[in-house]
């Protein structure tokens, strides 16, 4: 079983961005979440100001209704 | 009156265009708002009987709502509309370059601000009025409008005779700090006070009478060039390469909400000068007022301060001529700058720096530098009175933090150091700022007098001094402490709780935190100190105007800290010497948890 | 110079795809050409939905004109020839030849009043051909066009039966009459027949001239009392501006029945359609835009059958048209 298995809905990244643009911004939290690997990242907030962007990165591992990956029983448990 | 259409082209909401219609009317437009649920031919319908010079529509943009404003755009260009009325949009998710694409001539993006709506309803070029510079923004003066005028002339009376005995002691005192700080203005007022100055016989004369003034360690820097552990030169590159912080931007605007007028400050210290400046420039963008900067503890700890462009990889930014006006260079105009004076054995020689790159406050605290900060109470006494000359001599006003508090000592012990130091203040000509604490502190855990609430003490804390002195009062340092956790939203909360409460109280300035605060293991991060001021500015939207009138239990706690104050400097007085009433704790004792700095001991040095 | 216009029934429906066919063979050509946009075109992704999209690509030699803020993130590297008096969200127009090839970003002037202006800088400059790039479902700024692309699917709507009917709807605004003279017709009252304005007296025979927006709901109401007359609009983006094409062909079918001759002042050639199997697919669950398809043969079919009076390709597949000849550049 992985780690992320065991996340029950959601990971939530938080970060700032230095860069000159909201639509930059996008672009680089777009690209994060690929980099990182994460499964249909959002955006979930996003504020620039000045000289850079305030972001939460959103991954949902579970949906409801999906099927749990963290109810899984492990090996060996009864 | 010019007229102006408002349409909402969405099925239920509307809010949007009723605060325009209002904003819009105040401003002296004829705003005709249309309904929700207003379909695209209506609008344009309304618009060729009205015939506005303007139609602003709110909508949030999704998908195939593109269309529904596209096909808006595309009517009024079959109408024959486009010649004479300005289609301007707004609403969450919009950017400029979805408004380009839809086709619209104004795109308003994010919260709603007027001078760009009414620049654009006069045909004035929206962009200009969205890069309106905060340069009109003046600097505020902390201690401007007061008189300093003692309303208790007991404690005035008392205050008077402890700093009288004080200054008669320092009259004949120096130091090899208060030297090294006349070494480096002389060093500073003839130009050669950098590392890249020209190594003219001027400069190698001063060095020289300035390195015989410190300690082996710094020596070592000076001779050998031999950089402390976890230094290191910053490259010249890293120098240059800083973005350009000097584009136009948006006026950011402050914390406040209203008519509140306390002035939010928060400490930087990263460590590096180049990430100092990026967490300033954060700071302004989401509305802080002033900074201030905190350089690494062994900087109070040895004789002398090294010179250059260096970074450090531990908390704190080394104080240097060049960090400091590096840092300084990319501030906004009006944003204040404190330099914290109060560094052990380096204190007066902080204010010269600080002077040199552009500071506008300090920070001297005697009796806490000489007891929680760790410096021998004899010589931070001979070099802080020196240094609150020097804040005098230069107009620069000085804070006092009771930080002591932090240790354990009760409010009032505390209160009556920090009113030493003013009384030292005002009658060397300086102007004093008295800084209580905000906090959860050990005294209160242990005495339970926040068991309840913590609004009831800390209210007593900050109106205690009106009762004293007219006096600016800046809660600090940061408010809050000790309540914080490392979750980052209990950490912003809890700021802004305090934060909204100063605000309420109506002092001055406040001192706060980022949500990183209780975090040790590594610097504050960029999104803890925005998350911070967003749930700041946030807290002060949600009060107002309201105003906190003491209570009944308040104003007797605000006694009984007056009556504790008068009785301890009671026992200063009738001891007649001040250090050694720090010694001796009267000021906060072992009992308290507050012991007598070590550092420098046995180094004040009598005039001839 | 000829100018052509690529509108688009929605977005996403590929008149970017189409637009990058016409340049290619345009360069092919030698065709000294110029770029425009009426919305913004030529981004990484998709405004609104945050999908990947096509870029154009210019040569040294060709004309641009877009805002002086795209003309900063374009690779190509331009020469500015002059800002024009043309003002933009994103700021004054800029017109700027191409010295070094690269991809750009469009956003020009998006009213028609602009876009002529544009046409007779770029017509004194000698240009063979211009191209108008459109923007959402916007046509009506193409009034200034010499000829249209337009571009259909399943972006549109995802049914192709729908696709279909309103392709061929569409398409028969464009079979309108012209008739350049208006004298003897009565104007509508503000050019314009919407609800909730003042309307012409009515009557049997009545010449009727609505240059501006027209509902067609409403004029469908208003037919029988004007039997036998004749209704002269403004031009047929005018009538694809103002409602559904599918409204405006119930309305032509009841004038035919009322005996009402319909007319426009201002027709233009649609050149060529195109259909795009494409569509951006919302997933609620992750709240983003997947790309999905219909399929593409039988999209193609079934708006070739509706609209057999055009021709009719998916830009996509084989065999590709000859794009000049039918744009009549050659």
């Amino acid at each position: 079983m992985k780690a992320s298995d065991r996340i029950v809905d959601a990971i939530d990244l938080e970060t700032y961005f230095y860069c000159e643009s909201e639509e930059e911004a996008r672009g680089l939290a777009e690209q994060l979440t690929a980099e990182l690997g994460l499964p249909h990242g959002d955006i979930v907030f996003l504020e620039h100001r000045g000289w850079g962007a305030r972001v939460r990165l959103r991954a949902y591992m579970h949906h409801p209704g999906d099927h749990y990956r963290w109810m899984e029983r492990k090996e060996g448990q009864a | 009156m010019k007229k102006v259409l408002l349409a909402p082209l969405d099925p239920v909401h509307d809010n949007a265009v009723k605060l325009l219609k209002r904003r819009l009317s105040e401003a002296g437009y004829d705003a005709v708002a249309m309904p929700p649920g207003t379909t695209a031919e209506e609008v344009i319908e309304k618009a060729l009987q009205e015939k506005p010079v303007a139609i602003l529509i709110s909508r949030t943009l999704g998908y195939k709502v593109g269309e529904i404003l596209g096909h808006l755009v595309d009517l009024a260009e079959a109408a024959g509309l486009r010649e004479t009325t300005r289609l301007g949009v707004g609403g969450m998710a919009l950017t400029q370059e979805a408004g380009a694409e839809l086709g619209f001539d104004a795109c308003f993006v994010g919260e709603l601000k007027m001078p760009e709506i009414l620049a654009f309803l006069e045909g004035k070029p929206v962009e200009a009025a969205r890069l309106e510079v905060t340069a009109a923004r003046a600097k505020p003066q902390v201690t401007e409008g007061f008189t300093y005028r003692f309303n208790d002339s007991k404690i005035e009376a008392l205050l008077d005779t402890i700093t009288a005995q004080a200054l008669h002691w320092a009259a004949d005192k120096t130091s090899a700090g208060i030297e090294r700080a006349k070494v480096r203005a002389e060093m500073i007022a003839e130009g050669v006070g950098r590392r890249d100055s020209e190594p003219t016989p001027t400069r190698q004369a001063l060095l020289e009478r300035y390195i015989s003034l410190c300690d082996s360690e710094i020596q070592a820097f000076y001779r050998e060039g031999r950089l402390p552990s976890g230094v290191r030169w910053l490259e010249k590159s890293e120098i240059e390469n800083m973005p350009d912080f000097s584009r136009p931007h948006p006026d950011f605007g402050s914390l406040r909400h209203g008519d509140q007028k306390t002035l939010f400050f928060s400490q930087y210290g990263t460590g590096c000068p180049v990430m100092d400046v990026m967490h300033i420039k954060t700071m302004e963008a989401w509305g802080i007022d002033g900074v201030l900067h905190f350089d690494p503890s062994w900087g109070a700890q040895r004789e002398g301060l090294i010179e250059g462009y260096l970074t450090h990889e531990h908390d704190g930014t080394i104080l240097t001529l060049e960090n400091l006006s590096f840092i300084h260079q990319y501030f906004e105009p009006a944003t204040l700058w404190n330099v914290r004076g109060h560094r052990g054995l380096n204190t007066p020689e902080t204010q010269v720096l600080g002077r040199a790159a552009g500071a506008d406050l300090f920070k001297i605290n005697i009796p806490y530098g000489a007891t929680g900060g760790g410096t021998d109470p004899e010589r931070l006494t001979a070099d802080g009175i020196y240094s609150v000359m020097l804040a005098s001599q230069y107009g620069i006003p000085f804070d006092i933090p009771g930080n002591d508090e932090l240790s354990g000592v009760p409010p009032h012990k505390t209160f009556a150091g920090i009113l030493v130091m003013m009384m030292l203040g005002l009658k060397l000509g300086a102007r004093p700022i008295p800084k209580p604490l905000l906090c959860y502190s050990p005294y209160m855990t242990i005495s339970g007098q926040m068991d309840d609430n913590m609004v009831d003490m800390n209210v007593a804390k900050l109106l205690v001094w009106k009762q004293i002195l007219d006096t600016p009062v800046w809660p600090g340092e940061p408010v809050g402490f000790m309540t914080h956790s490392s979750d980052r939203v209990q950490s912003a909360m809890a700021t802004a709780s305090h934060a909204a409460l100063a605000s309420a109280v109506g002092v001055t300035a406040a001192t706060i935190a980022s949500s990183d605060e209780a975090y040790s293991k590594g610097p504050i991060s960029v999104p803890a100190r925005v998350d911070t001021l967003r749930a700041v500015k946030d807290r002060l939207r949600f009060d107002g105007s309201l105003k906190l009138t003491p209570s009944a239990r308040q104003q007797d706690l605000m006694a009984q800290i007056q009556a504790g104050i008068t009785e301890v400097l009671e026992q200063a007085a009738v001891r007649g010497d001040f250090v050694a009433s720090i010694y001796e704790g009267v000021f906060g004792s072992q009992d308290d948890g507050l012991y007598p700095g070590r550092t420098g001991r046995g180094t004040v040095i009598r005039r001839a | 110079m000829n100018t052509i216009g690529f509108a688009g029934t929605a977005k996403n429906t590929g008149k970017t795809t189409t637009a990058r066919f016409v340049l290619a063979a345009a360069h092919r050509a030698g065709l000294r050409l110029a770029l425009t946009s009426i919305g913004y075109d030529g981004e990484n992704r998709d405004t609104i939905t945050g999908l990947p999209k096509p870029r154009f690509e210019l040569q040294p030699g060709d004309w641009l004109a877009t805002a002086e803020k795209c003309l900063k993130t374009s690779t190509a590297v331009c020469r500015v020839e002059a800002v024009l008096p043309i003002q933009t969200i994103l700021g004054r127009v800029v017109l700027a030849q191409v010295e070094q090839a690269g991809e750009v970003l469009a956003a020009g002037p998006n009213r028609a009043a602009d876009i002529r202006l544009l046409l007779e800088r770029l017509e004194a400059l000698g240009v063979d051909l211009a191209m108008l790039d459109g923007a959402l479902n916007r046509v009506a700024p193409m009034n200034a066009a010499d000829g249209l692309v337009l571009a259909t699917g399943a972006a549109y709507d995802e049914r192709i039966p729908a696709i279909a009917a309103h392709a061929a709807a569409l398409a028969g605004l464009f079979q309108l009459p012209q008739v350049e003279q208006t004298a003897g017709f009565t104007p509508c009252p503000g050019g314009s027949l919407l609800r909730g304005m003042a309307l012409p007296a009515l009557s049997r025979g009545l010449r009727l001239a609505i240059p501006g927006a027209c509902d067609p709901a409403l004029l469908l109401e208003l037919l029988p009392q004007m039997a036998g007359g004749q209704l002269h609009f403004g031009s047929p983006l005018n009538l694809a501006a103002s409602g559904s094409p599918l409204d405006w062909k119930a309305v032509m079918h009841a004038a035919g029945e009322l005996q009402i001759g319909l007319s426009v002042a201002r027709s233009l050639p649609v050149r060529l359609m195109t259909v795009n199997p494409f569509f951006p697919h919302y997933q609620p669950q992750t709240g983003a835009y997947v790309p999905d398809f219909v399929p593409a043969a039988d999209l193609l079919q079934a708006v070739r059958q509706a609209a057999p009076q055009l021709p009719v390709y998916d830009m996509l597949q084989e065999p590709h048209p000859d794009v000049l000849s039918l744009l009549q550049l050659t």
